[in-house]
């Protein structure tokens, strides 16, 4: 009585190094791997490089940070939230801080800002600031966004009304 | 256990097929919207062949995406706001435009269309570009244009400046 055995000859090293022992398995992995990567740039995060100074001193110039786009996919957007806004499609995107909701009534006086007559606290400002401009009513599916450097020529910082289309998302950090 | 994978993924594609053919023959207002902008794109943009029989019927034509009540207002840079009302001020304003410049080519980017719940009208935003052969700089506006649904068809009933932050 005899007996054989087939003995399966292993791999060569570098193939199970390409592609692992199971390479069914391998490209499963990659697949999967590629659709959550995918997923995550093209809908959930986009990522950005702030440049100029009217976030100042809370993004600084050339800072990196990443846009969070379903963070308004259960609740819209709030008061003191940093938001991403379209200007050019979603290559040039405005950062700005959201500080009138839709029905406020929004103003500056002697550098502070008032939202419904109400002076706002506004514990990320740093920089002093001298704007006045007369209070704008905030419509619905809109927000008023300005940034964090007020101490800048009102003329120069780009702020005021903004369509809640526009908002793409929220800073992550 | 395989027929009854193979009977799924039939019935799958079959699903498919038919919501493809539906969207396709009965297309929903966005796609329909989009088409037409589109077709208003070409309609705008012209070369510097065009002749003049060309020229009036496709101005024509243009006009005929437009309700007749239509209210434009654009900044046009080195020029006044221009403010047209109605269709005769639109029509004046494409055939001026049309002796003026030698060639237009326009182009929409990013599209975004919202129909309203009635289904009756809508909004889009759309960044403008129109390039013309004076070799000046591009004209780019984002705009907002409103469309009505008047007898089956969405026509553009106003459209005017919309600025990212105002």
């Amino acid at each position: 009585m005899t007996s054989s055995t087939t003995q399966a000859h292993p791999s060569p090293w570098w193939l199970v190094v390409a592609v692992g022992r199971n390479p069914r398995r391998t490209v499963v992995r990659i697949l999967v791997l590629l659709a959550v990567i995918v997923f995550t740039w093209k809908f959930a995060f986009l990522p950005i490089r702030v440049q100029g100074i009217s976030m100042m001193p809370t993004y600084l110039n050339n800072q990196v940070n990443v846009i969070n786009r379903l963070a308004y996919v259960l609740h819209p957007p709030k008061r003191g939230d940093v938001v991403g806004i379209r200007y050019d499609g979603e290559k040039v995107l405005l950062l700005k801080r959201i500080v009138g909701l839709p029905g406020d009534t929004v103003g500056f006086r002697g550098g502070r800002l008032y939202v419904n007559g109400q002076l706002l606290d506004e514990p990320y400002l740093k920089l002093p600031s001298n704007w006045s401009s007369p209070p704008e009513k905030v419509g619905l599916g809109e927000y008023y966004v300005v940034g964090d450097n007020r101490s800048m020529n009102e003329i120069d910082h780009t702020h005021g009304i903004v369509d809640r289309a526009d908002i793409l998302g929220k800073t992550l950090r | 256990m395989r027929s009854r994978i193979a009977l799924i993924m039939w019935v799958l594609a079959a699903a498919l097929a038919v919501y493809l053919a539906w969207t396709w023959l009965l297309p929903g207002p966005e796609k329909i919207i989009r088409k037409r902008l589109a077709e208003m794109r070409e309609l705008v943009s012209f070369s510097s062949n065009e002749g003049p029989l060309a020229k009036l019927a496709n101005s024509e034509k243009l006009l005929g995406y437009f309700t007749p009540d239509i209210e434009i207002r654009i900044n046009i840079p080195g020029r006044q706001d221009l403010s047209l009302s109605g269709r005769e001020d639109l029509r004046q304003a494409i055939l001026g435009a049309r002796s003026q410049v030698d060639s237009i080519h326009m182009e929409f980017h990013d599209i975004r269309v919202m129909v309203d719940a009635t289904k009756t009208s809508a909004t889009t935003l759309v960044t403008v570009r129109a390039d013309g052969a004076t070799g000046g700089e591009p004209f780019v506006e984002r705009m907002r244009i409103y469309f009505t649904k008047t007898d089956g068809k969405w026509l553009v009933s106003a459209a005017n400046r919309a600025p990212v932050v105002r």
